[in-house]
């Protein structure tokens, strides 16, 4: 008897005790476990969407699913994806994620999978997919998704939609005014652009003088357009400068543009019957860096005096370095850059400025080729229709009109 | 041939990289990785040339003792030092003779480069700047309420100025910067037209 | 025989020079103290990070040189200190030659100031050529033009850029030149890939990114020494927490009466030129 009240008296402080360790051990944060969490889960069962959404030569699926309740988030632990092959039908871990995720991202691009036998996903194979959610103590509670997918990659980005119409009827344009331009020739008015004619007499001054002409093609890159549209006035000047025998030094800031600037100039001396004048040196390479080039530049100007210095392609900072100096020098200078922050500098200080798309149109003012001027054209008129379509936005958005205001508002967030 | 070979790898280069922009397909961006990786390939190639160049040039000078030869050494020596020490080991880390070269010398020379804008400006801005007729009486004011309220003086003097300055940067020069961008746009575009269908040539040197 | 204003008219540009220097000189060594306001787009890229939660990945793009150093550095040193103040994962990288030990100087003196770790809160990726190429890749994949870090680190050997791939898993890029490289950055980066781009240029540069800034295809813009010291104000604790020294806004002091000599000049200028025009206009009038 004795024996046993002992036991029972034992059991009960045993209890007791554990109980008081497990209240001291516990954190005064740490949420009591709800064992009826469970069928709360099963009545908020989420319902799990796939979408394809490869691009950019991805394959992605997007798996979506409604939120778990807010209450009984803190009783779980992680959302974990799971994906089936329909040649594999054993589901794989592909992601774990936090309680309150609502998405998942498989894409054939992403390298760290829990299961690594799982693979990337691919394209054209039959895909299921479920979530698990883990709760806290351990257990899985598993959903499939509504419908199996398979990801198919994308030959045409729809959110390019609107840049690939306006490709296309620029293009259109472009191929239909050459062809006007081909049948009715040269026929096309340019407006008059004062400083290219200005070229012509700045480079007759030079010869007038005997000293030399600078053309400097700017700080670009081979492929920026405003270098481009400056070979071709290059090539106007060396064939000038070759015709009347004056000297041309073209220092260049970049290898590609100068090897460019070297082939423009002895075509030039060679239509203009003067290959024996052209020498590697009138265009050289002097450095890549902005301000060594300027200070190299500016030296040029000062020491050999040159009569005429065209700026023409790229300008950033240097802009106002050069032709200051110029205009110190006394130089007769003609100037032209698409870089709108440097064109104040440059009208300051030049003579003649070509202004943005002036400098662009300069092949097709100068070469008087039905294409080009085709082409010059085709701008034009794309300009003519943006203007228009501007314009009809404003008012559309400030008359007010609801119908109108809504989709016109629309369009413009949709592009 | 030696024109037309060039101009057909430019047209159908610049046509797949066109229909490359509006296309996500696994092959298109394969190809398109692919041509990034071939432009740095072939944009290397170009420095030795640029360098060949400047190194002959400046020998020249030298050997003919054209006027600011003298130049033409420094120029030579500073390329071959800093060429030679950026061949040292451990040349990259703070305190190496490679790394005192540039602190000391590379970065005040072009910061005193960057800094001559200032006196050229002031110098343009009072040659250049004439209320010589309505339109550059307009630009004149402006340039002045911009200048004041782009620093704190401005504020001080009066609280409109910088609410002037901000108006004036983002109306009538928003408004003019946008038409001169949409143009260069379209400019752009054209002339990547251009090069496409081969009309425009200038890029390779001959017209 | 000259008049005043002939000569006023043919001043020699040296002392136009000299008067720049001295109105940059003496400003630098008696500081005039004038409030600076921050503007909204400067607010807006503070804000932004500001609201950033921790351990978001950023790309800051040190994309200038030396010479722009005087205007860009100190850009460049309140938006890492911001960075690193609010435990951003920063990766860093140049696409300007000059700038890859100018970006290195940068990012290891702040990270020191905030006892960084190199690896796991901020990477250095250092300099490549070519940077329309360079934006264009990391739209697909850092590794394909930075398989390695400055250090010769594979990415993957990094631990903070083993999560990152591509523009996708960055909050925004934040650029600091000006320029032609700023224009890739909002043709290529944001354009393409729609990344969240903000710039922080030159003054020279400043005005023509404006409509960029009004059409939202960049979310703040930090313009010259001018943003510079603006961004400085709106860290001014973290600065006096720090005791740094604000050399943005002390410059600004300089900008000051460099800008009241411009202007001043430019009245003068034109006083001469009417003077010179219209004598007997003002004759009358007087």
């Amino acid at each position: 008897m004795c024996k046993t009240i002992r036991l029972l008296l034992g059991l009960v402080a045993g209890v007791v005790l554990c109980s008081l360790s497990a209240v001291c051990a516990m954190e005064p944060a740490v949420i009591s476990m709800d064992y009826s969490v469970t069928p709360r889960i099963l009545k908020s069962k989420p319902v799990a969407k796939v979408d394809d959404v490869s691009s950019d030569g991805i394959i992605a699926v997007k798996i979506t699913w409604d939120p778990l309740d807010a209450e009984i988030l803190p009783y779980i632990e992680n959302i974990l994806i799971y994906r089936s092959a329909i040649s594999d039908d054993d589901f794989k871990l592909i992601g774990t994620l936090k309680a309150e995720s609502t998405e998942y991202i498989d894409a054939s691009d992403t390298e760290a999978r829990i299961d690594p036998a799982a693979g990337p996903v691919r394209s054209n194979w039959v895909y299921y997919y479920k979530i698990g959610v883990l709760t806290r103590e351990g257990f899985i509670f598993l959903f499939s998704a509504e419908d199996y997918i398979i990801p198919q990659p994308v030959w045409f980005d729809i959110e390019k939609i609107a840049p690939f119409i306006a490709t296309l009827i620029f293009f259109i344009l472009v191929i239909g005014f050459i062809q006007v331009a081909r049948r009715r020739g040269a026929d096309l008015y340019v407006r008059p652009i004062a400083g290219m004619n200005e070229i012509d007499n700045a480079i007759g001054r030079a010869t007038e003088m005997g000293r030399p002409i600078l053309y400097v093609l700017g700080l670009g890159s081979p492929e920026d357009i405003a270098t481009i549209a400056s070979y071709t006035i290059l090539a106007r000047v060396a064939k000038k400068t070759a015709e009347f025998r004056t000297d041309l030094i073209v220092p260049c800031n970049e290898p590609i543009v100068m090897t460019i600037a070297q082939e423009t100039v002895r075509n030039a001396y060679l239509e203009a019957g003067h290959p024996d004048a052209y020498s590697d040196d009138m265009v050289f390479f002097v450095t890549s860096m902005q301000f060594a080039y300027v200070a190299a530049v500016n030296g040029l100007m000062l020491r050999e005096r040159t009569a005429t210095n065209c700026y023409f392609g790229k300008f950033y900072a240097e802009s106002l370095l050069l032709s200051e100096t110029g205009n110190i020098a006394g130089s007769i200078q003609v100037a032209g850059t698409d870089e709108v922050a440097q064109l104040p500098f440059f009208v300051t200080t030049c003579d003649y400025t070509l202004i943005g798309e002036e400098l662009y149109a300069a092949s097709a003012y100068l070469g008087r080729d039905p294409l080009l001027l085709g082409a010059l054209k085709a701008q034009d008129y794309a300009k003519a229709i943006t203007m228009v379509l501007i314009y009809l936005a404003t008012i559309a958005l400030s008359v007010n009109i609801a119908g109108i205001t809504i989709f016109v508002k629309g369009l413009i967030d949709y592009l | 041939m030696k024109r037309r070979i060039p101009i057909l790898i430019v047209s159908i280069t610049g046509f797949l990289l066109t229909v490359q922009y509006f296309c996500p397909h696994p092959y298109s961006e394969a190809f398109y990785n692919n041509a990034l990786d071939w432009l740095v390939i072939i944009g290397i190639f170009a420095m030795p040339l640029g360098i060949y160049s400047m190194v002959r040039i400046q020998f020249q000078k030298v050997a003919r003792q054209e006027s600011g030869w003298g130049f033409a050494v420094i120029s030579l020596i500073s390329l071959f030092v800093m060429l030679g020490l950026g061949y040292t080991p451990k040349c990259l880390e703070a305190g190496s003779f490679f790394m005192k070269l540039f602190e000391f010398i590379y970065i005040p020379i072009q910061a005193t480069m960057f800094s001559l804008l200032a006196f050229y400006i002031a110098s343009a801005a009072y040659r250049a700047f004439r209320a010589r007729n309505l339109l550059a009486s307009i630009v004149l004011v402006s340039a002045i309420l911009v200048m004041l309220g782009r620093v704190p003086i401005g504020m001080a003097i009066h609280p409109i100025f910088p609410e002037i300055a901000d108006w004036i940067m983002n109306f009538p020069n928003m408004a003019a910067q946008r038409a001169i961008n949409i143009g260069l746009g379209l400019g752009a575009a054209s002339t990547a037209i251009k090069i496409v269908l081969g009309v425009e040539r200038s890029y390779m040197g001959f017209e | 025989m000259m008049n005043i204003w002939d000569k006023l008219l043919n001043l020699d540009r040296r002392f136009i020079y000299l008067a720049v220097f001295l109105a940059a000189i003496i400003p630098f060594l008696f500081p005039v103290g004038l409030e600076i306001n921050p503007t909204q787009e400067v607010i807006s890229i503070y804000n932004f990070i500001e609201e950033l939660p921790e351990g978001t990945a950023i790309l800051l793009a040190a994309d200038y040189d030396p010479q722009t150093e005087a205007e860009n550095g100190p850009q460049a040193r309140a938006l890492l200190r911001h960075m690193f103040k609010r435990n951003l994962k920063v990766i860093i990288m140049t696409l300007s030659q000059d700038g890859a030990a100018l970006a290195e100087m940068l990012t290891k003196s702040i990270a020191e100031e905030y006892e960084k770790e190199y690896g796991v809160d901020y990477t250095y990726l250092g300099y490549k050529p070519y940077p329309s190429i360079i934006i264009l890749s990391i739209g697909q994949d850092f590794r394909i033009s930075y398989p390695a870090d400055f250090y010769d680190t594979k990415l993957n050997d990094i631990p903070m850029m083993r999560e990152i791939k591509n523009y996708n898993d960055l909050a925004a890029i934040i650029q600091i030149g000006g320029g032609n490289v700023s224009n890739m950055w909002l043709t290529y980066a944001q354009e393409r890939y729609k990344v969240k781009l903000a710039l922080a240029v030159t003054a020279v540069s400043g005005p023509q990114y404006y409509a960029f800034l009004q059409s939202k295809q960049i979310f703040g813009l930090i313009g010259g020494l001018k943003g510079a010291a603006e961004y400085e104000t709106l860290l001014e604790s973290e600065y006096d927490r720090l005791h740094l020294h604000k050399k943005a806004i002390q410059g600004m002091n300089v900008q000051n009466f460099v800008h009241i000599l411009i202007i001043a000049l430019t009245i003068i200028g034109n006083i001469a030129f009417f003077m010179k025009r219209h004598p007997k206009h003002m004759k009358t009038k007087g």
